[in-house]
């Protein structure tokens, strides 16, 4: 390991994403991109729909590969998923035909982790998780709130350094979606995981991020790259949590 | 959860279990509008009967029903409803587990691997809307009368001899393509229809192609699927008939009802017929009874 990988969990160097769609459809997703992400952040990539945020977050998972360029995770050429980086997605990802312990040990269990073994520690996450009694419950059991929980306890199971989040919180209701930022922020605050947070709200962003990338155009480029100088908690009436709002909804509103 | 304790359903669940009078009535009122139709059918029958007043032509219901409540007693020389019932059933089920054996694994394939589905579908559509009947003259150039007793070499003294012999390779190879086509497509089309999202979740996690077909396709397939076994359960009996007219063949209800025709026993030719009906009756509604058990999953919405 050279001292650059020790210095970035995450560098992504000048990569482009283009599809080619079912019917001879060209979408270029991404135009090169370049960003390093340093251990322990919590990066918020921000956009409006459609501008590639999902995208980049794949190519850094390892779901798809990017034209060109590189993209190195934890050291990692990443060509394919690493067991040390684990996503969580916006909603379907919870396997509707395994009970809540099924699809929390899953991870493990592809791991070759025993059933004994896996079992014990998926149930002490879901303990932390508040989802104790559900244990046995199938996903269409659950609240909104309670699945992406579980889909959260989901990706931390293996341990990971590196957590991807695709607009986690999106198909929640507001008063769900408050609770559960805290809870994340919680959590964060206390392990200092490296977050990489994919939203189209600004204020999530802000309340949530220590760092903010604002992603725009098609294709899609890199607008603006923020620190938030802001203490947690914080305070989503403080003026200086209103002027960092503006300030980027005019960088994600600018042709 | 406690919340939940509460919902409407349950206070329209409370209220039900308060008129359970009511829901007798419901169930009687529902017996007897289904019940409607087919009497006029059993009155128009017997009508019909009386005046044609010829057994060869219609047959009476007493005549049926003397048959049907009597299927150990043997009809025409060629062996009790029972015995016949038994060896379709052996048939059919033999050529259409081979079906599904074949069929599910193949679907799986097609609809997992887009090479597979471009090198496999053209093909095998081709064959698609050819029925089963129409393989008859080809089936029976390749195979005869060659009966399992024969492949498994089973002198014709030994106890088997009987069951195996009934087990023509013609027969099975019809009842296979009649069940074949359904479990095909639907395996195709559920393994086709996973959520990409179920998929790129497991994918992240590390799942290679075996572990995303074990734990992702073929459970989110297997209602589906399902459904194609029902399907093609449904098809191969009723390929039954054709089947058994095949040469060679001296038993089973397709042989009995076009045997029954030729010495002209219409009463035994509409037995068979009910019965060949209470078979799939139960068949079907056997299956559909072991699909709710296994995928309360789905039925309890996703
Ligand atoms: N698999 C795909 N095939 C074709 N086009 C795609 C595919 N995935 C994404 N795109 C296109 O790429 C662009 C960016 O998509 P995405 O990354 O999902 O945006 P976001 O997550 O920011 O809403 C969109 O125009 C979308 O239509
Ligand atoms: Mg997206």
């Amino acid at each position: 390991m050279d001292i650059a990988d020790a210095v970035n969990a995450i560098e992504v160097s000048s990569v482009s994403k283009t599809f080619f769609g079912e019917k001879g459809m060209v979408v270029k997703a991404l135009d090169a991109i370049c960003l390093d992400i340093r251990p322990h952040e919590f990066v918020c990539i921000l956009g409006s729909s459609g501008c590639g945020k999902s995208t980049l977050l794949n190519l850094m998972a390892g779901l798809i590969s990017a034209d060109g360029g590189m993209i190195k995770v934890l050291g990692n050429t990443i060509k394919k998923p690493i067991r040390e980086a684990q996503m969580v997605f916006q909603e379907y990802s919870l396997l509707p035909w395994r009970t809540v312990l099924d699809n929390v040990s899953l991870s493990l269990e592809l791991g070759g982790v025993s059933k004994k073994e896996r079992h014990h520690r998926a149930r002490q996450l879901l303990n932390s998780f508040g989802l104790d009694e559900f244990c046995n419950s199938y996903p269409h059991e659950l609240s909104g709130g309670m699945r992406q929980r579980a889909a959260i306890a989901r990706a931390l199971s293996t341990g990971p350094d590196v957590l991807y989040m695709d607009e986690p919180f999106g198909a929640l209701d507001a008063h769900t979606r408050l609770k559960m930022q805290q809870e994340l922020l919680n959590y964060w605050l206390g392990e200092k995981k490296t977050v990489v947070f994919v939203t189209h709200s600004v204020e999530e962003a802000v309340f949530l991020g220590t760092r903010i990338i604002v992603l725009g155009g098609r294709p899609g480029t890199i607008r603006k790259d923020i620190a938030i100088e802001l203490n947690y908690p914080r305070n989503r009436w403080h003026s200086e949590f209103g002027d960092y709002c503006s300030s980027l909804l005019q960088a994600m509103e600018s042709p | 959860m406690r919340a939940t304790d509460r919902t409407p359903e349950n206070n329209i669940l409370r209220h039900h279990s308060r008129f359970r009078h009511n829901i007798v009535l419901r169930i009687i009122y529902k017996a007897l509008l289904s019940a409607i139709v087919p009497m006029l059918f059993l009155l128009f029958w017997h009508s019909r009967a009386i005046g044609i007043d010829n057994p060869l032509r219609l047959p009476p219901i007493s005549n049926i029903l003397d048959i049907m409540l009597n299927p150990m007693e043997n009809v025409i020389g060629i062996g009790s409803i029972w015995r016949n019932t038994y060896i379709s059933l052996i048939r059919v089920l033999l050529g259409y587990t081979v079906a599904a054996l074949v069929a599910v694994p193949l679907g799986i394939i097609i609809g997992y691997s887009r090479v597979a589905k471009r090198m496999l579908l053209p093909f095998l559509s081709f064959f698609r809307s050819i029925p089963p009947i129409a393989w008859v003259p080809l089936v029976l150039a390749w195979f005869g009368i060659t009966s399992a007793a024969t492949i498994l070499g089973v002198a014709i003294t030994h106890p088997s001899f009987l069951i195996l012999n009934n087990l023509r390779i013609s027969m099975l190879a019809i009842i296979f393509l009649g069940a074949f086509f359904p479990i095909l497509n639907n395996t195709i089309f559920g393994i086709e229809s996973v959520r990409k999202s179920y998929v790129d979740a497991v994918r992240s996690m590390g799942a290679g192609p075996v572990a995303l077909i074990t734990k992702v396709y073929i459970p989110h397939a297997m209602p589906t699927i399902f459904t194609g076994l029902q399907v093609g359960l449904g098809t191969a009996w009723q390929t039954l008939v054709g089947a058994e007219m095949l040469p060679g063949s001296i038993a089973g209800l397709g042989f009995m009802i076009t045997h029954a025709y030729q010495v002209m026993r219409i009463d035994v030719v509409i037995s068979g017929m009910v019965s060949i009906s209470i078979v799939g009756a139960i068949l079907y509604a056997a299956s559909h009874v072991i699909g709710n058990l296994c995928f309360k999953w789905k039925t309890q919405g996703k």
